[in-house]
């Protein structure tokens, strides 16, 4: 390896001073038209202390219309990406205003992106009519879970260092012009494409029951690839090109790019890259496997994050995003084995660096971690106000209390709110144990570094798993499979769990989940450690 | 505006909101240059219900107003969707500060002024699709699930109309603006205990052409034939592919990446002959298959022109199995063809038939499977065209010409292209359910479609 981190330090600022980039740069980062000074200036646009006022109109309207709950989100994102090797970029702001009604035990909704008192009384009065037409004349015995206690004009912004949206876009395009620099220092062959990709998220939230908060977060991604094209081209999955990605999503600003042990992973990335140019014919067999935090998160995220949300469990999303392999929340609470006595998850709202982490919910409900697994069988559900209050009876057995573990969200005031997926937490060993030690403990059988695609049925149940698969013999990665894949069924895949690495083990990774109808998006991060896993398939992607 | 009162409040823009917003935009201008102001304003209406009751439905309101300023030769983009004055003339000057700070590319096209062609005049516009109020659709929802308490099956259903503008206008002349309606229903049947599922579901421009009661009826029905499903072995089985099948098996190809003239020729593409020749003029597929898109099809319409502002106008993809044409933007044209119209896709699609009836099918079929409707199918190979995905709602064994049993679901990996080549029959073409944008597809039996594993999800 040529250079230093040191160098590649000194090839940004070199960069961002003088030679190799137009002198334009410079100028709008002097002054003038500042990108930092446009976003600071439309993300404080909203009228902070006259939200409340009028969001009041609203909840008035539609309590006097006939509501016994309302509430308002009125939320400003901001997207911005910036993308390397053709230098494009997405500049993005959105408003939204959201009012949901609760009448006879059914939700109306209505939706718009202008913020007047005006608007509010109408968007007010049409939740309740909405509510009322979406009843048919039929009454609902639904009730919504214990109200949560009401928080006053409370404020809660993510802890970042640096907002993103106040660094200048002069200043993001410096940095991945220096870091394409960097990559051909390391390997001219290699084909380095990079993107920064940044959100903000403002919302304010105001209910019937007396809350009122306003709560900021961040999104955050780097997003790296290596490509080299590969021996056997023909008929692979993806056309002889083999690209190791490094990218994943987290819920901090800037610092999160300035912190990046970029050189060393850039290092080990080429490496990897470089090790995927020659690769052998897929084995066929059952191995023992070893499966990196990485990987072993993308499994985690739908086997656990997904199946375990009481919506999808009770079928409100069957006929959208899917349904659960727990289709009875009677059957499957405190019954259903989702692993063997090995596996631990917990459902975090309040994770560091989640990108789902919350002080409220959108429904004013204040998250807990709550556990969704306790060695192995399956402890609580995903819950919203909505959805708790069908694990009464399990509650009761259980002498708790039912109320909702605070998984309501939305992507925006223009969407109502509904469940989407908390952060996840896989809990790792209690002793501390490396990738690189549970790498040693496999004789013969393999090591899955990297999903490359992943395909899951509309229950969460079977998957079907595109990855970067290594021979492994004493202890040792050996040699790439080319067009490797598992084909894994959730309960059976976490009862083969044998080893979980330690806490130091454990890293964070970012998904984005699309639901619902109409479809909304939210993030949220999977928290996985490497585990080995005994009688793992594997099957080649590449025969028809 | 056509069918709009005008005593009724707006739900989405009208093109002199539209024009006086491009003329906002062009005034917020303090540096000259180019720009172009694409608009999207459109109302939604939805009604969503599962387990039998409603659990959600509203009205939203929005836009998204995309503006893209240009100096020399290099464009960029910023978008919002509120038109306040604040939010626009930030919008302008994101994309104004972007557009600086990008360094240009030398190979980017610029033309000094295009010339604007006309686009047709489909009919996409709906009063009934238009007037389906919350009452309306709650009546509707109401009605299917009454109709299902009794069977003992949870019935999840969604119905969705929308009315939207796409609006196109640029500092070069061109000002477009088109409204036009939309409207879908899907409903999914399911056994409580996860025994059994059964789903159909369309989407037109006309809310009426939705038969509510027939679809729930084939939900039900599928549901009930699907119950407790057998497994049998993976493997090659003469299938016979629902018309719904068949639009999400074809669906990748209409990917613009996929079909598209310049990546099939320069890139990668499953119509490349070899490097620098597609397979234009070559037999792709079976000759008794056309794949066209027109928007002017009154059973597979769509707006005139794409967010370019160039028009779509009637192609024929594929004719008689044959490869015709590739889309092609308007700077492929100027530099390789020597006029100046883009071929734009409208990833819309109507794709040819026959006569045979699914039942002839089932009736000729010795030993076979008949899909309802695939689940994920995502593209492995962009060359082959291979897809994998899964079978859903729905999945039957045909033994000597008749269904005689429920199976369990199977993941697949085949090629549209290669289940169009092994063609053994093909029936009379249908509206499928694909919101993204209009198809209408027949359903066909191919030979040795290929099934890889058992998947027990239902």
């Amino acid at each position: 390896m040529k250079g230093s981190r040191r160098a590649f330090l000194k090839t940004v600022g070199a960069v961002g001073a003088s030679a190799g980039i137009p002198s334009l740069v410079h100028a709008l980062n002097r002054g003038g038209a500042n990108p930092s000074h446009i976003v600071v200036a439309s993300s404080n646009r909203a009228a902070d202390p006259d939200f409340y006022t009028i969001a009041q109109k609203a909840i008035d309207a539609a309590m006097s219309a006939g509501a016994t709950y309302a509430d308002v989100r009125y939320s400003i994102e901001r997207d911005d990406r910036v993308k390397d090797m053709y230098y494009t970029v997405n500049d993005d702001e959105w408003f939204g205003v959201g009012v949901r009604a609760f009448v006879n035990g059914y939700w109306g909704f209505v939706g718009s992106a202008v913020l007047s008192a005006d608007e509010m009384i109408r968007l007010g009065r049409e939740s309740v009519l909405q509510a009322k037409a979406n009843s048919g004349g039929v009454p609902s015995d639904l009730k919504l879970s214990m109200p949560p206690q009401p928080v006053k004009n409370g404020e809660w912004t993510m802890p970042v260092k640096y907002d993103p949206f106040d660094i200048s876009k002069g200043e993001k395009l410096d940095f991945l012009r220096a870091f394409a620099g960097m990559v051909y220092e390391f390997d001219n062959r290699s084909f380095g494409g990079a993107a920064l990709h940044f959100k903000k998220k403002k919302q304010y939230f105001m209910s019937s029951e007396g809350s009122s908060f306003c709560q900021t977060t961040f999104y955050s991604d780097f997003d790296l690839g290596l490509s080299y094209t590969t021996q056997m081209s023909i008929g692979a999955a993806d056309y002889g090109m083999h690209t190791a990605v490094f990218s994943t999503p987290v819920g901090k600003g800037w610092e999160y790019i300035l912190d990046m042990d970029m050189y060393n992973e850039i290092g080990n990335l080429v490496e990897e890259t470089k090790a995927t140019r020659f690769q052998i014919e897929t084995k066929i067999n059952r191995y023992d496997a070893v499966i990196t935090a990485n990987a072993l998160s993308s499994i985690l995220d739908y086997s656990m994050g997904a199946a375990t949300e009481a919506d999808r469990v009770l079928g409100y999303e069957a006929n959208a995003s899917g349904t659960s392999y727990l289709y009875d929340v009677d059957d499957a609470l405190g019954l259903y084995e989702m692993g063997n006595n090995k596996l631990n998850v917990v459902a975090d709202r309040t994770m560091e660096g989640g990108l789902a982490t919350v002080k409220w919910d959108d429904e004013g409900v204040t998250p807990q971690p709550f556990n969704l697994v306790s060695e192995g069988k399956l402890t609580d559900l995903q819950t919203n106000r909505e959805t708790a209050s069908y694990l009464g009876n399990y509650y009761a057995k259980s002498g708790r209390e039912v109320k909702s573990n605070g998984c309501a969200a939305s992507q925006s005031g223009m969407f109502i709110t509904t469940q989407h997926t908390s952060n996840i937490r896989m809990v790792p060993s209690s002793e501390e144990r490396s990738f690189e030690q549970l790498l040693g403990g496999i004789e013969n059988g393999i090591a899955i570094v990297r999903i490359k695609g992943l395909e899951v049925d509309q229950q969460q149940l079977n998957a079907i798993i595109s990855a970067d698969v290594r021979e492994v013999s004493n202890g040792k990665m050996g040699a790439y499979m080319s067009g490797a894949a598992l084909m894994i069924r959730a309960p059976e895949f976490w009862k083969s769990l044998v080893e979980i690495g330690g806490p130091s083990s454990a890293r964070q990774y970012g998904f984005t989940r699309t639901r619902g109808q109409p479809a909304q998006s939210y993030s949220h991060t999977v928290s996985a450690v490497p585990a080995t896993f005994k009688n793992i398939g594997l099957i080649d992607m590449r025969r028809r | 505006m056509k069918g709009l009162s005008n005593q009724e409040r707006r739900r989405f823009l009208s093109p002199e909101e539209c024009r006086d917003l491009q003329a906002r935009v062009v005034s917020m201008h303090e540096k000259g240059g180019k720009s172009e102001v694409r608009i999207n304003s459109a109302w939604t209406g939805n009604i969503r219900w599962a387990r039998n009751r409603v659990i959600s439905g509203g009205d939203t309101e929005g836009n998204r107003i995309q503006i893209g300023r240009r100096y020399q030769l290099n464009e960029e983009w910023a978008a919002t969707n509120s038109l306040t004055t604040e939010a626009l003339s930030d919008a302008v000057l994101r994309a104004e500060t972007n557009s600086l700070l990008l360094s240009v590319s030398s190979d980017d096209y610029n033309d000094p002024k295009p010339r604007i062609y006309p686009h047709s005049d489909p009919k996409i516009w709906f009063d009934d699709s238009y007037n389906l109020n919350a009452d309306e659709r709650g009546k509707v929802a109401a009605r299917i699930i009454s109709n299902m308490k009794g069977t003992g099956f949870f019935s999840a259903g969604y119905v969705e109309v929308s009315a939207i503008a796409r609006s196109v206008q640029n500092t070069d002349d061109l000002s477009r603006y088109y409204p036009y309606t939309v409207a879908q229903f899907s409903i999914t049947v399911r056994d409580p205990k996860s025994r059994g599922s059964g789903w159909a579901g369309v989407d037109f421009n006309e809310w009426s052409r939705i038969d509510t009661d027939a679809l729930s009826q084939i939900a039900l029905d599928k549901c009930i034939r699907s119950l407790d499903p057998v497994a049998i072995e993976p493997g090659r089985y003469t299938t016979i592919l629902e018309p719904q099948a068949m639009g999400e098996l074809w669906s990748p190809i209409m990917d613009p990446q996929i079909l598209d003239r310049w990546n099939n020729e320069e890139n990668v593409g499953p119509f490349q002959l070899r490097r620098m020749n597609s397979k234009i003029g070559l037999r792709v597929i079976d000759e008794r298959i056309s794949v066209s898109a027109d928007p002017l099809d009154p059973d597979c319409s769509f707006p005139p022109f794409d967010w370019n502002g160039d028009p779509f106008k009637k192609v024929n993809w594929i004719e008689n199995g044959v490869l015709k044409e590739l889309p092609y933007s308007r700077r492929y044209a100027v530099t390789r063809l020597g006029h100046d119209i883009a071929l734009p896709n409208s990833e819309a699609f109507s794709m040819s038939g026959g006569d045979t009836s699914i039942e002839e099918m089932i009736e000729t079929t010795k030993r076979g499977l008949i899909v309802t409707r695939f689940h994920n199918v995502k593209r492995l190979n962009p060359m082959s065209m291979l897809v994998s995905g899964t079978t859903r709602d729905g999945l039957w064994l045909i033994e000597n010409g008749k269904i005689t049993k429920a199976v369990k679901n199977f993941r697949f990996v085949d090629s549209p292209l290669f289940v169009l080549n092994n063609l053994v029959q093909v029936g009379k073409p249908q509206r499928i359910f694909r919101p993204e944008a209009p198809a209408v597809c027949p359903p066909v039996k191919s030979n040795d479609f290929s099934f890889t594993a058992l998947i027990d999800a239902v």
